[in-house]
């Protein structure tokens, strides 16, 4: 679960087997730390969430996020920038809707498909809720180009998730 | 008014995005307003959006625990390196 984690963020095997690695071994030398009062589970992803931004500040890749634009989201949309389809009007409870497996699987699947920058800030600012400072401080993007990312990442989930039915028949 | 009247659906979307991250000016502000008050198209989407953003977060933990190839898995070879290095840790803890 760690190592899934770890590597749903980075993208990158050998990285992810480092964090899961150097998770386990933070825990081990502070486990008496550890007071029980949540899942050891819980714990261990406390500690690789700050491991993978640590990480992330040191690295020396630049980010270069394209401005160009993303086709995909274009394509929602005329000529005149009004949606090219009139969606069903759907309504569901939130809460409800995580419990279904179909639109786990469908919003796992979509999230996979998502361009990696949108991907990494859409699972870091919305799943993980981290702040928009940090994230912007670790992935060495403006604020415009997270919500930029962000405002892609959410088109192109909708519409995938619509193309997979996740609509009012299943909600 | 014209200003607060040429707002595209592509644009207000872009505004919301926006709205949520960093905030809008006065004007941004109220030209979404404004798009969503006589734009049911967006106003539906936004909502979509809305729900599946909320759904992920509670369905967070559990959308990533069936993987989906064997790259999310790792491999036996990893496991085993790792518990020599952590049992190598233990000892000199």
């Amino acid at each position: 679960m760690l190592y899934r984690w770890a590597f749903q963020r980075t993208g990158d095997s050998a990285l992810s087997q480092e964090l899961v690695q150097e998770t386990f071994l933070a825990a081990l030398k502070s486990r008496s730390s550890f007071q029980g009062q949540s899942k050891p589970s819980t714990w261990l992803l406390g500690i690789l969430k700050h491991k993978l931004l640590d990480s992330m500040k040191r690295s020396d890749r630049t980010r270069n996020f394209s401005d160009l634009p993303d086709q995909a989201v274009d394509s929602m949309f005329n000529s005149l920038g009004m949606w090219k389809n009139d969606p069903k009007n759907w309504d569901a409870n939130p809460e409800q809707l995580a419990q279904n497996a179909e639109f786990q699987q469908a919003l796992q699947a979509c999230i996979e498909s998502l361009p990696p920058p949108q991907k990494q800030v859409f699972l870091l600012r919305i799943l993980d809720m981290q702040d928009t400072g940090e994230i912007c401080k670790v992935l060495r993007i403006t604020a415009t180009n997270l919500w930029v990312l962000l405002h892609r990442a959410r088109l192109r989930l909708r519409e995938c998730l619509m193309r997979k039915g996740i609509g009012p028949e299943v909600l | 008014m014209l200003i607060l009247n040429i707002l595209s659906c592509r644009k207000a979307t872009m505004l919301a995005a926006k709205k949520d991250q960093i905030g809008l000016s006065f004007l941004e502000s109220l030209q979404l307003k404004i798009h969503m008050l006589v734009c049911s198209v967006c106003r539906a989407a936004s909502r979509h959006i809305k729900i599946i953003e909320q759904a992920a977060q509670h369905a967070a933990e559990r959308i990533f625990d069936s993987p989906v190839s064997s790259e999310h898995k790792l491999s036996d070879q990893a496991k085993e390196t790792m518990k020599t290095a952590l049992r190598a840790a233990g000892k000199s803890l």
